[in-house]
């Protein structure tokens, strides 16, 4: 490449690059250099900052809660990950064959994906009610009478697979239409000499379906991974990170420190500690989509 | 043609605008109250009152939502343009009075009846450690204890005197395999517990030489009411989901019936009977029980108070705004307005808010005249967004936590925020 060409290309990549500036470089720095101060209620009314070097960092690494919270994070987060997948194959299994209704069937089963997470939060809060929740009368009057006046809220583990239980409802959606695009580039010569063989319709879906979808499901995983890891809205909405600190998340926690307590040092490097861990997630998602196309 | 007078509009709309920005203003932020009709009818007769004896002011007052004040205030003093005035949460004004942000208003307080003239509570929460007041007490509220007086003529039982008194009766009344329960302890209400936490002998914070502390640890009193309200729960005096209720989730099941006892302020009450009228007449309201038998008991005060930022350009009108909306008459208006007391102590036994009968209006007055605040350290405000007592509640009933580990865990948390140099 010349130097003039070097120039257009430049030129043509500008206002991407100015974009990606604005949007990107510039509150992914200014949150690298706000976690290298001290900036609390006081500095945010005009004290001067004081600069800490690694100090809130060190801080967060020797505080037991702190991996308390990156440890809970991976685990609901994977939790989802199972939760989702499983949910959106059998969706997408049972849509991918034709039946009366079924592409009326398809886009309904997008709604929850298109619904704000505030707003399905809130409705799932309803449902989870301990006093008037229609799903405790359900459960109860299905003779499981231990879950009359339950709370879900109540104990940290029974909340986290609760607020598990929708992010994967809404996310579902997402892996059964990615699913019915795979089936369709699927080879059909496959299927047909399966059919000669007279396998089973189980024996097909087990053997040959998901098998070949193998790196689709790799990247679904990475993708999944990556989105509830930051988790925030439906903890937010369902427990507040209650009861104690039972339910953090790292996102809930980054919000806690910056916006209740007015740390904004320390909430800028629990920021930067969890684009740390979605890094290595990324990382793995961009190898996986170069592999597939290489 | 249209096009021109479409900029001359504009420009006579620009011009109007300097000439509005010209006149003097006074900005005031007021916590918008549930009443909100009522409160722009009362400020709309106070501006125009101060306009009228202040020629050629004009007096801006703003409704801002309780939820988000306390962000919308950090926001205006970090851009440098807080208003002239504003209401602030009494457990605020020490927050941002130690971060330079309020004026001392003295002598405003001296023109006005000094410390004794207030809700004693309210002026201690006013008053930083440097000897300062910082704040003007507008109104006070607190809680009580409602029971419904049918569950217990049924069971036999007089509403609690003491703390012992309201386990013993929670127990009585809970039915958890009917659904219905003794007590609201909702464990996402501070203020519920900071009297028991009192009664017992603890306390939250106190001074050493001039840098508080966490006193959770210091004496037995936060443990024994950690184990009091553990003993309550466990016991299934309130429904299993009572973990995370805050007030409103409390009177809702009041209301419904769920519960027989709740605990709760004045300024709740009108629209808890708007909303249920058939229960007001079998709503009884009490003293929050006292730890001992014949012992006053000592209630949480909350409130609120008027403080003029130290950006102010018109600090002596401010002040004498203030001190106009410190009237008797005023102050009586507002606090019935919004269903809370006046901040002034002579005002307070003869002022009845929405929702209550005089008997039951006494029982708030009170427990005002008495009652404690939170500790007014600069970093209280720091404790209570932090959720850092529900958070110590809640470990505890959930049983995360033992009572001292739940304590240990709050007070180290606790220093952390109050320290200045943190």
């Amino acid at each position: 490449m010349n130097g003039r060409e070097t120039r257009t290309a430049l030129a043509f990549l500008a206002p991407s690059l100015c974009v990606i500036v604005v949007l990107l470089a510039y509150p992914l720095a200014r949150t690298l250099v706000l976690s290298l101060y001290r900036y609390n209620l006081a500095q945010v009314l005009g004290k001067p900052a004081r600069f800490v070097g690694l100090e809130n960092y060190r801080d967060l690494a020797t505080s037991p809660f702190f991996w308390h919270v990156v440890l809970a994070t991976l685990a609901f987060a994977g939790t989802c990950v199972v939760g989702t997948l499983a949910v959106g194959t059998i969706v997408a299994l049972a849509l991918e064959d034709a039946f009366p209704g079924r592409s009326a069937l398809r886009v309904v089963v997008a709604l929850p994906w298109a619904m704000p997470a505030v707003a399905a939060s809130i409705v799932w809060k309803w449902l989870f009610d301990d006093q008037h929740g229609p799903l405790d009368a359900f459960l109860s009057a299905l003779g499981l009478h231990a879950f009359a006046g339950f709370s879900w809220t109540a104990n940290a583990l029974v909340a986290f697979a609760a607020v598990a239980v929708i992010v994967a409802w809404q996310t579902f959606p997402f892996v059964t239409i990615t699913l019915l695009a795979g089936f369709a580039t699927l080879p059909r010569s496959v299927y047909e000499a399966a059919a000669v063989d007279g396998i089973s319709d189980w024996r097909r879906t087990c053997a040959i379906t998901l098998p070949m979808l193998g790196p689709l499901f790799l990247t679904l995983i990475v993708l999944l991974m990556i989105w509830d890891v930051k988790v925030f809205t439906q903890m937010y909405v369902m427990t507040g990170g209650g009861p104690g600190r039972g339910t953090y998340v790292l996102g809930l926690y980054a919000w806690r420190e910056g916006f209740a307590s007015v740390h904004l040092g320390v909430a800028a490097a629990i920021a930067a500690a969890m684009s740390a861990l979605l890094a290595i997630f990324v990382g793995a998602y961009v190898r996986l989509a170069r592999g597939s196309t290489a | 043609m249209k096009r021109l007078a479409l900029l001359l509009s504009a420009v006579m709309w620009t011009l109007c605008g300097c000439d509005r920005h010209e006149q003097p203003t006074l900005s005031v932020w007021i916590m918008r109250p549930g009443n909100i009709a009522a409160a722009q009818a009362f400020f709309d007769a106070e501006s125009a009152g101060f306009e009228r004896t202040h020629p050629g002011i004009r007096v801006r007052v703003e409704f801002i939502p309780w939820l988000a004040a306390h962000d919308k205030l950090v926001t205006a003093l970090a851009g440098d343009v807080p208003p002239d005035i504003s209401e602030l949460g009494s457990t605020w004004t020490a927050e941002f009075a130690a971060v330079g942000a309020l004026r001392d208003l003295d002598r405003l307080d001296h023109r006005l009846g000094g410390r004794s003239a207030f809700v004693p509570a309210l002026a201690d929460a006013a008053t930083l450690a440097d000897g300062h007041v910082y704040g003007i007490p507008w109104y006070a509220g607190t809680r009580a204890l409602l029971y419904r007086k049918s569950v217990f003529a049924r069971a036999r039982l007089e509403p609690p005197r003491t703390l012992a008194d309201l386990a013993r009766d929670a127990r009585a009344l809970s039915d958890p395999a009917q659904g219905t329960y003794g007590f609201a302890l909702m464990g996402n209400n501070a203020p519920l517990f900071y009297p028991i936490v009192w009664e017992y002998g603890g306390d939250f914070a106190a001074p050493r030489d001039g840098v508080w502390h966490s006193q959770l640890a210091a004496s037995d009193g936060a443990r024994k009411a950690l184990a009091y309200v553990h003993d309550l729960y466990r016991d299934h005096t309130a429904p299993q989901g009572a973990i995370t209720w805050s007030d409103l989730d409390g009177r809702s099941a009041f209301a419904q019936g769920t519960v027989a006892m709740t605990v709760t302020g004045s300024w709740a009450l009108a629209s808890m009977f708007a909303e249920h009228p058939d229960v007001r007449a079998d709503v009884g309201i009490v003293p929050f029980p006292s730890s001992r038998a014949n012992a006053g008991p000592v209630a949480f005060v909350g409130g609120s108070h008027l403080v003029v930022y130290k950006r102010s350009h018109r600090p002596d009108l401010a002040e004498a705004f203030i001190a106009a909306l410190s009237r008797a008459q005023a102050q009586r208006r507002w606090a019935t307005t919004v269903g809370f007391y006046p901040g002034r102590a002579a005002l307070v036994r003869s002022t009845i808010p929405d929702g209550t009968t005089v008997l039951e209006s006494r029982v708030f007055a009170d427990e005002l005249l008495s009652g404690k605040s939170t500790p007014p350290a600069p970093g209280w405000g720091e404790v209570e967004g932090s959720a850092t007592i529900p958070a110590m509640i809640q470990s505890v009933l959930s049983g995360q936590a033992t009572e001292s580990a739940a304590i240990a865990h709050a007070s180290a948390e606790i220093d952390a925020q109050l320290d200045p140099d943190l």
